[in-house]
């Protein structure tokens, strides 16, 4: 008996497990409720199975918090610096597009208008706090001259107040010393229009003329120096006082001056025929 | 560097910082004159005849790039310049609450001479408004900036002539 168990020992070790086996899974079948054989299996094995749990954990754990991070500072380095690239691209583009479609908008303006211009960039302002100068990039090689002025599609600008070769001085219509004649576009009363250094102000308006909160202000083309409907800017307060002849009222630009960054020079003088409309060099 | 060279190259620099980089640092909307505090320095620190040319050189740059009427500022700062060298023999020292003060002061100075100057050339300008709400707040400003300024001159003027010395 001994030597037939002996001798078959391995198909009855398997035998035994199948027979286990299939017990337990007889045993299970039978309803959801652990049996006491499971019970048994688990409660042994949790030691070793939570023991392995946590043992496997910690190695994987710890090689993907350190083993597979090797390398990983460059990469982030190399993302950062391609998020930063990303961003500069996008700001850029951002800026290309606002600038396009600032630059088209002026430059349909240029060709709808007869006269013939020049455009200049600002390229500076005046060193002080008192004086309304620009400095642009734009002097007499390009055809410009003092007195000639400078607009853009949303109004009036200024005039050139000084040249040389290659940059002129802008001299900005809320400058204090800034004076030009104009006339309000819905019922054409006259007024002189004086720079205050922070705005404009519309003076020595007739006092029996009718002029309102929003009326449109353009120049009138008197003395010559302005050519004339060009835009300066809204009425936005009137002041009457009785014992005066006058009434004076305060003028909101048209261009915003504190942000623009280019202008139109008009060549108001005699050009040769067939020369651009347009010059840009 | 001789003493003289120095104190070109700090103005000629003063000038082109100020044509060139005002625009863009403007504590509360300020731009602050870093010519005349330059050259308030120059004379404070030192008493030599060169400084007063400086100073007229340096206020028809200034005219030229922002009015065109040449002989404000150089007017302006020659003014400043000749008080701030009779003025600077009162004292033998200077600690920070002095130099705030002696930039105030000088600063205010300037704006009343070339306010003045301006309003004697245009008769619709605002002198009140313009010393009240320019040049009183640009002067205190300088007096805040000025010292620092004077620190830096000083470091500058140590490294520059040390081998004369």
């Amino acid at each position: 008996m001994y030597q037939f168990l002996f001798r078959f020992r391995y198909p009855l070790a398997l035998l035994f497990i199948l027979l286990v086996l299939l017990l337990v899974l007889f045993q299970s079948g039978r309803g959801n409720e652990s049996n006491r054989l499971q019970k048994i299996i688990q409660t042994v094995s949790y030691p070793f199975q939570s023991g392995i749990h946590y043992f496997v954990n910690t190695i994987d754990g710890w090689w993907d918090g350190y083993v597979m991070l090797i390398g990983t500072r460059q990469e982030n380095q190399q993302l950062r610096n391609e998020v930063a690239e990303l961003k500069e691209r996008l700001n850029q583009s951002l800026e290309n597009s606002v600038q396009y479609k600032r630059l088209r908008g002026q430059l349909l303006f240029a060709k709808r208008q007869p006269d013939r211009k020049v455009f200049a960039e600002i390229i500076g302002e005046s060193v002080d706090n008192i004086h309304q100068m620009r400095l642009v990039n734009r002097g007499s090689r390009h055809g410009l001259k003092r007195n000639f002025s400078a607009i853009l599609k949303e109004g009036l600008v200024g005039r050139v107040q000084s040249v040389t070769p290659f940059q002129s001085n802008l001299q900005l219509i809320t400058d204090f010393r800034s004076r030009v004649p104009a006339l309000t576009q819905r019922n054409r009363v006259r007024g002189l229009i004086y720079g205050t250094q922070t705005g404009l102000e519309m003076r020595q308006i007739n006092r029996r003329a009718e002029v309102k909160k929003g009326d449109r202000v353009i120049t009138s083309g008197l003395g010559g120096l302005f050519p004339k409907g060009i835009l300066i800017g809204n009425i936005v307060e009137v002041k009457r006082q009785p014992h005066e002849l006058f009434q004076t009222a305060s003028i909101e630009t048209a261009v915003d001056l504190s942000r623009m960054e280019e202008v139109f020079i008009i060549i108001s003088g005699p050009y040769p025929q067939g020369s651009p409309l347009f010059t840009d060099q | 560097m001789s003493q003289a060279i120095f104190q070109s190259v700090l103005v000629i620099f003063g000038i082109l910082f100020q044509v060139l980089i005002t625009s863009f640092i403007q504590p509360m909307g300020f731009k602050l004159n870093w010519v005349l505090m330059i050259l308030i320095i120059l004379a404070f620190l030192h008493g030599n005849r060169l400084i007063p040319f400086l100073a007229i050189f340096a206020g028809i740059w200034c005219d030229l790039m922002s009015h065109g009427m040449i002989g404000v500022y150089g007017i302006s700062f020659l003014f400043v310049i000749l008080v701030t060298q009779w003025i600077s023999t009162w004292f033998y020292s200077h600690t920070l609450l002095l130099g705030m003060i002696v930039f105030f002061t000088l600063s205010l100075f300037e704006g009343f001479i070339s306010l003045t100057l301006l309003k004697w050339s245009e008769e619709e300008f605002r002198w009140g408004w313009n010393f009240v709400y320019v040049a009183f707040p640009q002067a205190l400003i300088h007096g805040i900036v000025g010292p620092l300024l004077l620190k830096g001159v000083l470091f500058l003027e140590n490294f520059g002539l040390r081998s004369k010395a």
